[in-house]
């Protein structure tokens, strides 16, 4: 059977009992929630990646196993708990899954999440293809409940969204009780104190742990190889004959295990994407590999660099413009901010192509729900000049409500846009929460969220874009401009 | 086995993912350890798609550098890194209705699956009849 990464972690959760899986849509994390779903796990698309780590604790606390995932830039919203579910641990087996983009092909950044196991001390387990997500995806579940942890399960996108055969096995139920603990579940500051004590132990203990899970294949000891994730089938294509190491548990690693295997081999190298994550590790041991003196912190690897120990040609990602969608709304309104003259502090979605050709009308884009608060910013120092913050339906749930009433109540009078397509188009026309009556429950109703703000709001259709943009700008109060403009792509509307 | 590298070419809307699947389904079904990445830019925004398939006894990397052959649907830079002066390039320029199917019936001819290998693979990664697309992978596996 052949499944890409995401699927195969999706059925990894479904075996090990797995009731509940949330995320925020997010390339290439997004399938792991979809491929849930389609295995008839309760599968939640969340407002973001906060609280989609939240409601996942919230199942493990009740003691029903979940695992929720995003992608790199996710795992910095959900951050928050997962740096306090590191303190508390859990009750059910709990799983987070972050999907990295070296490259990059699809994110606004290149970072490497591995830090983040490091931080929150927390294990991490990096599977190389399909079948190693599936089982590693149910040793996690395991692994979280023998330790008391929350587990780290880190892909990258030729992990993530490549296939492999995998073998499927059954699903185990399984229920704990509900444990009130409050020593271990309220970090008032006197039990951070104790908790923090039973973390660093648990370290500890997983250090001697990833001993199990990281093998030392032995072959020519000339050269000696520590990797993981995908770079180790980049590794055994390039040096079929090196000795190599294979992380499976990248973070903690065993000191003892580590040593053990350099001792064997002449030279020792590193080769991992992104940071020297590994090769830090390795020299806090006291050894001495090449890594990042060879191979790049930039861009993804491929067997042609790595044979080549880091000066092989470089693939270039897909560099062809992407553009909006012939009929799609977003160019009518496009044209008309253009006219307006107003500076676009924009956000994340397909509207951001409006920042290239044909329309070169958007000037800011970092993370998501950014606009909002920074035109605020931006108009404290240019009080004059005509801006608009320019912001998606499911961006603005993600993280600009907050922003919103930042605004509002710090007495700012901008105007906000909210281009309302109805759905995540970006990542594959996902909904979001309230973007439609799934469930029973009606659409919510952003012209009422906005007026409790006492906001001027109005809802409009794109050809009436410009004048209505040049009548807020004259007002001297914060207001919105909802422009009800439906994702043009048939098949997003009506997906589940 | 050595392990022999496949790319396939074109942008958004040309098939490139499902011809990917069909192929990767009838590798497997003639017995061959497969691997498959297919890369897409910054989602489906009429970018350029190319999707890796590998097949051998045992395959490790997923990616096609210095591919075998190059299924070329529509000219995109990016699948130029990915070749060598070797690379087999299948491409025609003839109309017909399903031209990813039609390149993987010409690309056929060298494989080991058979024709009812690549009709199964057809039936279950095909979404709806996938009769049309047979016949025009029919088509192309009896192009000279």
């Amino acid at each position: 059977m052949l499944l890409t990464g995401n699927s195969a972690i999706a059925r990894g959760a479904y075996e090990a009992g797995v009731i509940l899986a949330t995320g925020y849509p997010g390339t290439p994390a997004s399938e792991v929630v979809e491929a849930a779903a389609e295995l008839g796990i309760e599968s939640q698309w969340s407002a973001n990646e906060k609280v989609a780590l939240e409601v996942a604790f919230g199942a493990s606390y009740g003691g029903a196993r979940a695992i929720s995932a995003m992608k790199n830039a996710g795992l910095n919203v959900a951050s928050d708990p997962l740096l306090a579910i590191s303190y508390t641990g859990v009750n059910a087996g709990l799983v987070i899954v972050v999907a990295d983009d070296p490259g990059p092909h699809s994110s606004q950044n290149e970072q490497d999440s591995r830090h983040y196991a490091m931080l929150a001390k927390v294990p991490m387990l990096e599977p190389s293809d399909s079948s190693e997500a599936l089982a590693l995806t149910v040793m996690a579940y395991n692994l979280s409940e023998k330790y008391d942890t929350p587990v780290l399960l880190r892909t990258t996108m030729r992990v993530a969204h490549s296939m492999s055969i995998v073998k499927q096995g059954s699903r185990t139920e399984t229920k704990k009780e509900v444990r009130p603990d409050m020593h271990k579940y309220v970090l008032l500051p006197y039990h951070a104190k104790m908790r923090h004590l039973f973390v660093e132990d648990r370290l500890q203990r997983l250090e001697a742990h990833s001993e199990n899970l990281n093998s030392c294949e032995f072959r020519g000891k000339g050269m000696g190889i520590i990797t993981s994730g995908v770079c180790y089938q980049y590794v055994r294509e390039a040096f079929p004959e090196a000795s190599v190491m294979k992380l499976n548990m990248t973070y903690p690693l065993s000191c003892r295990q580590v040593k053990a295997f350099a001792a064997e081999v002449k030279k020792l190298y590193v080769v991992e994407e992104l940071d020297p994550f590994i090769e830090n590790q390795v020299r806090v041991m006291g050894l001495d590999p090449q890594g990042k003196s060879l191979f790049p912190r930039t861009g993804e690897l491929n067997p042609a660099i790595v044979g080549s120990l880091g000066s092989g040609k470089k693939m270039d990602l897909i560099t062809e413009h992407p553009s909006l969608c012939r009929g799609c709304h977003y160019h009518q309104v496009f044209r008309a901010l253009r006219k307006t003259g107003a500076a676009v502090i924009g956000d994340v979605g397909c509207y951001t192509l409006g920042a290239l050709p044909p329309h070169n009308c958007l000037q800011v884009q970092l993370n998501m729900g950014l606009s909002i608060g920074c035109l605020s910013g931006f108009e404290k120092a240019n009080p004059a000049k005509p801006a608009i913050a320019l912001i998606g339906d499911s961006t603005f749930i993600h993280s600009g409500i907050s922003s919103i009433i930042n605004s509002r109540y710090t007495g700012s009078i901008s105007t906000v846009v909210i281009l309302k397509n109805g759905v995540a188009a970006m990542t594959g026309g996902q909904p979001y929460p309230g973007s439609d009556s799934r469930r029973g429950i009606p659409q919510i109703d952003l012209v009422r969220l906005l007026n409790a703000l006492d906001i001027v709001t109005d809802m409009i259709t794109p050809d009436r874009v410009e004048q209505t943009i040049m009548r807020h700008m004259s007002l001297k109060q914060m207001s919105a401009i909802i422009v009800d403009a439906p994702c043009k792509r048939p098949a997003y509307l009506s997906r589940g | 086995m050595q392990t022999t590298s496949i790319l396939i070419a074109g942008l958004g809307g040309q098939g490139v993912i499902v011809a990917g699947s069909v192929l990767s389904c009838a590798l497997v079904l003639a017995g061959s350890d497969v691997k498959t990445s297919c890369e897409k830019g910054i989602a489906q925004r009429s970018s350029p798609v190319l999707c890796h398939v590998r097949f051998g006894d045992r395959v490790y990397s997923p990616l096609a550098v210095n591919a075998d052959y190059l299924l070329l649907l529509s000219p995109v830079c990016a699948a130029d890194h990915y070749l060598s002066p070797e690379t087999r390039i299948i491409k025609c320029s003839c109309r017909v209705p399903y031209p990813n199917m039609y390149l993987l019936g010409m690309l056929s001819r060298l494989l080991a699956p058979t024709h009812a290998m690549w009709a199964r693979a057809m039936e279950s990664c095909i979404p709806g009849s996938f009769e049309a697309s047979l016949a025009c992978f029919r088509d192309g596996s009896q192009n000279s």
